[in-house]
């Protein structure tokens, strides 16, 4: 074994420049992909957390059958709300989470006196709220709410627009409550106003407390979801499926499960990725095959020389891929000298969009930030050096063989 | 009587050119036994090399057997070729096909690092056989570094040091001048005479026939002419006066 790795570390010495051509070539290759798969997982994690954090949370708990078909009746009784608050509690030091927020929805006509527009109402406790969501950030006018607000509400930039409401200013909301056919209505005044570049929420959503929401629909204590954010995405899965099965009278989502166009957007997201991803390493394959392969034939009679020796034809084919292995190596220390640097400075720095003209811009129902940042975790460095590694040496395959089956008889006579 | 190193039994050794069908060994047997310092001459075309490839296994004869130290090779796969050539064969070539990124130590070393030898076995060997070649202080050296003469003692020393039956030398003298070549015929006889080693020379040198002790003489791919001589009286690299 040693004197297969002696020759094959001089062997790639031999030739300098394509030596540190070919790796640098791979290297630049792994650099690339690894500054992609960074910005394209910061994108995708920032697009999660924007819509986690003005939707569903990243687990959410709700009664069975209310993520497919609503309704105002499908609420959580007060003692399943509490069950499941302190089975969140007994799990959080296996899965640590940032805010749990209690929320009620309904549909209402809201009315000012300038117009009338149909709006979703979404009660919360303003103190767990400003926890859990990022529409206080995203205040354009006024305050958040607070606890004690029973009339105060704040409503989208959408909706101000058409209803001609600014702070202060007065609408009636008007719904049939739970289980009563009567039209109830109330009169609550604009606290603040948000903008969050979807019109999803601009457009339709008012806030309001949820005591207030409870009241109005007639649906004391009670609340129609439990949403979850966790300090790391990624125990969303494991916590809902131990959810699942704690709780078979509930409805326990993870963030893919609540918000299927997302994950779905994701992945076809990816799934072009890797494309892209898999044509920038065919061409990179193509220059490494030819590199090896040249490099086995130049040394034909080398070969030739180690078979006559006595070398085993299966110590050739592993000292060809031992070579394609130190190629690897090389490159991946190049890809990660030049790789890591580029992803550290757009995880810091970030990628603004505006440098490619883009503004307000969305995606499967989530506003993408304004400024990019890359995000790379160690999962990910590990599958690019993986594939870096396997596409050498699968690359290396050939003309390892080759040197395997070099015993060239005019090695005598010559 | 001496023990029997090679036997090439009925040899025939067919190449296809166009439809034409040239017998580059023709139907040739050879005996050749320990301790032997043999060389095969012929004008070219006459077999010399398509001998010495089929003797080491690494072309196989169409017709007929080849043993080596009694065992047929003939039948064996590439794999228990190379180890047969390994354990058994040296080889020194026309043009030395010394690895070029090992220094002459580690060339002389190579194959009794294939062979498992250990670490200080390989020292003391290489070491001993180096300074029989004359390479003292050249140890560390790669090809590059040295001249045609001292690339070819290494490539003896590479021959010599897994104590092989038989070495198997093609055309040995070809790239040297008259001096260089000398000594390396004095080299090698020597190494015949005190370790016993059977050479197989292929050669066109009138000195490596001369020096030779037994020389067949190949035409078409047959034996034109097997003789065996007494010692000769042979010019040394030290009375030659050579260039």
């Amino acid at each position: 074994m040693r004197i297969l790795l002696q020759i094959a570390w001089r062997n790639l010495w031999r030739n300098t420049r394509r030596t540190l051509l070919t790796a640098s070539t791979v290297g630049l290759g792994m650099a690339l992909l690894l500054l992609f798969l960074g910005l394209n997982d910061g994108v995708h994690r920032q697009m999660i957390e924007g819509a986690v954090r003005l939707g569903s949370g990243h687990l959410v708990i709700q009664s069975p059958g209310y993520q497919e078909l609503g309704g105002l009746e499908r609420a959580l009784e007060a003692d399943a709300a509490v069950r499941a608050l302190r089975w969140l509690q007994q799990v959080s030091a296996g899965f640590p989470q940032q805010a749990v927020a209690p929320r009620l929805f309904g549909s209402a006509l809201a009315s000012s006196a300038d117009g009338s527009t149909g709006v979703r109402l979404l009660g919360v406790d303003p103190d767990r709220e400003i926890e859990a969501s990022d529409f206080a950030q995203k205040l354009t006018l006024g305050e958040f709410l607070t606890q004690g607000d029973a009339d105060r509400v704040i409503l989208g930039s959408g909706v101000a627009r058409k209803l001609k409401l600014g702070l202060g200013g007065r609408m009636v909301l008007m719904a049939q409550a739970a289980g009563n056919p009567e039209i109830e209505s109330r009169l609550v005044r604009v606290g603040g106003v948000f903008e969050t570049g979807l019109d999803e929420y601009d457009q339709t959503l008012v806030i309001a407390p949820l005591e207030t929401a409870q009241e109005f629909y007639r649906l004391p204590g009670k609340i129609h979801q439990l949403a979850v954010i966790l300090e790391d995405e990624t125990d969303s899965e494991p916590l809902a499926r131990q959810g699942q099965r704690r709780f078979s009278n509930l409805e326990v989502l993870s963030w893919r499960e609540a918000l299927p166009e997302l994950e779905d957007y994701i992945r076809m997201d990816d799934a072009g990725n890797y494309v892209f991803n898999l044509f920038l390493f065919l061409l990179i394959a193509f220059m490494v095959l030819n590199t090896l392969l040249m490099s086995v034939l130049e040394r034909a009679r080398e070969f030739s020389l180690l078979d006559a020796l006595g070398f085993p034809p299966r110590q050739r084919f592993w000292m060809v891929l031992m070579e394609a292995f130190f190629i690897g190596l090389l490159s991946c220390v190049l890809g990660l000298l030049v790789g890591y640097p580029a992803h550290l400075y757009f995880a810091v720095q970030g990628l603004p969009l505006d440098v490619f003209n883009l503004r307000d811009v969305s995606a499967a129902g989530v506003a993408v930030e304004p400024i990019l940042y890359s995000h790379l975790s160690w999962a990910r460095m590990a599958q690019a050096i993986l594939a870096v590694f396997t596409l050498t040496l699968l690359l290396a395959l050939l003309p390892a063989r080759r040197a395997a089956s070099l015993g060239d008889v005019h090695l005598l006579g010559t | 009587m001496s023990r029997r190193v090679l036997r090439l039994n009925e040899v025939s050794r067919i190449y296809h050119q166009g439809d034409q069908e040239v017998h580059a060994l023709d139907r040739l047997t050879l005996e050749l036994f320990a301790g032997e310092f043999a060389a095969v001459a012929g004008p070219s075309g006459s077999g010399k090399t398509t001998l010495l490839n089929v003797a080491a296994g690494l072309d196989r004869p169409d017709r007929g057997q080849v043993f080596l130290n009694g065992q047929e090779i003939t039948g064996l796969s590439r794999a228990e070729r190379a180890r047969i050539r390994l354990e058994q064969i040296g080889f020194v070539f026309q043009s030395f096909n010394l690895i070029p990124v090992l220094s002459a130590q580690e060339n002389a070393e190579f194959l009794l690092l294939l062979q498992g030898v250990t670490a200080g076995e390989r020292r003391r060997r290489v070491g001993e056989v180096l300074h029989e070649v004359g390479l003292d202080g050249l140890e560390n050296r790669r090809p590059g570094e040295l001249s045609g003469g001292q690339q070819q003692r290494v490539a003896v020393a590479r021959a010599i040091v897994s104590r092989p039956k038989l070495v198997l030398a093609d055309e040995p003298t070809a790239n040297l001048d008259s001096e260089t070549a000398l000594s390396l015929l004095d080299l090698m006889e020597g190494l015949n005479r005190s370790h016993g080693t059977t050479f197989l020379f292929s050669t066109h040198d009138p000195r490596v026939m001369q020096r030779a002790r037994r020389l067949i003489r190949l035409l078409d791919g047959r034996i034109d002419e097997d003789r065996t001589k007494p010692d000769p009286p042979h010019q040394t690299a030290a009375t030659s006066g050579g260039p």
